[in-house]
């Protein structure tokens, strides 16, 4: 029989974390917010900013195993280049 | 953990990538006509349940000639997985005596970028093993405005989804019944917006409606930030997915509310060589249908990542570029226990 009620793992630190992570998320792209030359795009483009090159160091295969989630990866989402003249790779 | 596979799994693992590099190779040296590139994986998984896996993944992407003027750049791309299972779980105890079973799944998706910031993609993909099997067909288009500041998305997918029908006495003595045949439509808008010369911001929300489950919504966040004196970067993102509403006895879960947050450190180390660690944090909200219990399900999990990129590396009688990637991952959740997954990636370009 399968046990119904399971013990949460849910620490005082991660509540903290869960509430203010999204929240400084928010604050610094509503600070942080001008327009951008073409010739400052160098960061967006830097390997470490780019979703194909992020995607690999994410371990996908592992990323796509996480047995107890039923809700992971739901609804989907598409990540895209930050770089609009790579041909969407 | 991985040393439970057993000689024959990494055998033919290491078969598969083989033939799957023999023949990247005689593409490569015949299809000279149309730049592409070849990507191949290989991973396995292992959990104190007792489930091991050992996948091997072959793609490729190849891109067509410029049509008009070079505003038009049509490209397709393809993928095929390979993916031993052993475990004791009750699918494979119904269906699967011995223990063990395949997974297959291929996809093709085909590209169009217009004036480099128009992208259109259709694709679809057939999986699964010898009794269930999943077929989908997507879409997406996607948009820069703003002078390339803001890239706004749409994306759609339908899914059918075929598998042996099942039943169980649920906790108040009704019986629970798995549908054989469920379909599921998917959609969804995205943003991505460059803030200014250092960090991005992006956003997803999306709507799925299954024949099986309640309506579901997802809503995503996410933040870059790239740190110029240490050429590092910080990626954090937050997600919420919401499944409520009226359940009945065709449904294995209950009222289902996911949460996730996740904080990454990049570095840049020595010349074309990448790193990651990150911490994820799940968590998922669980009202059953039988009583209205509340269970919670929690997962911790950390990735550890390295890519390096070899511009020159001697490959099928010329120099090309070749991107090699390892990663390892720990998941520890409160109920099933912990699972590691090791994996090594490659890819050329011809």
């Amino acid at each position: 029989m399968e046990t119904r009620h399971v013990k949460t793992i849910v620490f005082s630190f991660k509540t903290a974390f869960m509430f203010f992570a999204p929240c400084l998320m928010l604050l610094s792209a509503a600070s942080s917010c001008r327009v951008i030359k073409p010739y400052e795009k160098e960061y967006l483009l830097h390997p470490i900013m780019d979703d194909a090159r992020v995607e690999r160091l994410s371990a996908p295969y592992g990323k796509s195993r996480r047995p107890l989630e039923r809700l992971a990866g739901a609804g989907g989402s598409s990540g895209s280049t930050s770089c609009p003249t790579c041909g969407g790779k | 953990m991985i040393g439970r596979l057993n000689f024959k799994d990494i055998t033919q693992g290491a078969t598969v990538l083989f033939c799957a590099f023999v023949v990247s190779l005689f593409v490569g040296s015949t299809a000279e006509v149309l730049a592409h590139e070849v990507d191949q994986r290989v991973g396995g998984y292992s959990s104190t349940d007792g489930e091991a896996r050992m996948m091997a993944k072959f793609a490729g992407r190849a891109e067509a000639p410029l049509i008009g003027d070079g505003d038009w750049a049509p490209a397709v791309s393809f993928s095929a997985q390979i993916e031993r299972v052993k475990s004791k779980d009750k699918y494979m105890q119904s269906n699967f005596p011995l223990g063990e079973r395949v997974d297959k799944n291929f996809s093709v998706d085909g590209y169009l970028t217009v004036a480099k910031r128009m992208e259109v993609a259709i694709g679809a993909s057939q999986g699964g093993d010898s009794v269930s099997s999943v077929a989908s067909a997507r879409t997406s288009f996607g948009h820069w405005l703003l002078g390339d500041q803001l890239r706004l998305g749409f994306n759609a997918s339908y899914s059918k989804t075929k598998r042996p029908e099942d039943s169980f006495l649920d906790y108040d003595s009704a019986t629970v019944t798995v549908l054989p045949n469920v379909s599921s439509i998917v959609m969804g808008f995205n943003l991505k917006a460059l803030l200014n010369p250092t960090t991005t911001v992006t956003g997803d929300y999306a709507v799925a409606k299954s024949t099986d489950r309640p309506l579901l919504r997802s809503w995503t966040l996410g933040l870059k930030q790239f740190i110029d004196p240490c050429h590092c970067a910080v990626h954090a993102e937050s997600g919420r997915v919401i499944n409520l509403g009226k359940l009945n006895t065709n449904m294995t879960d209950g009222e289902l509310t996911g949460n996730q947050w996740s904080l990454s450190y990049l570095q840049s180390l020595w010349q074309d060589a990448h790193a990651r660690i990150s911490y994820r944090y799940a968590r998922e909200d669980e009202f059953t249908r039988a009583y209205g219990d509340h269970l919670v399900f929690g997962a911790d999990s950390y990735v550890a990542a390295i890519s390096q990129e070899f511009q020159k590396a001697r490959i099928a009688g010329a120099e090309r570029p070749l991107l090699v990637d390892l990663a390892a991952t720990r998941y520890i959740d409160n109920k099933s226990g912990s699972a590691t997954t090791f994996e090594v990636g490659g890819s050329v370009k011809f």
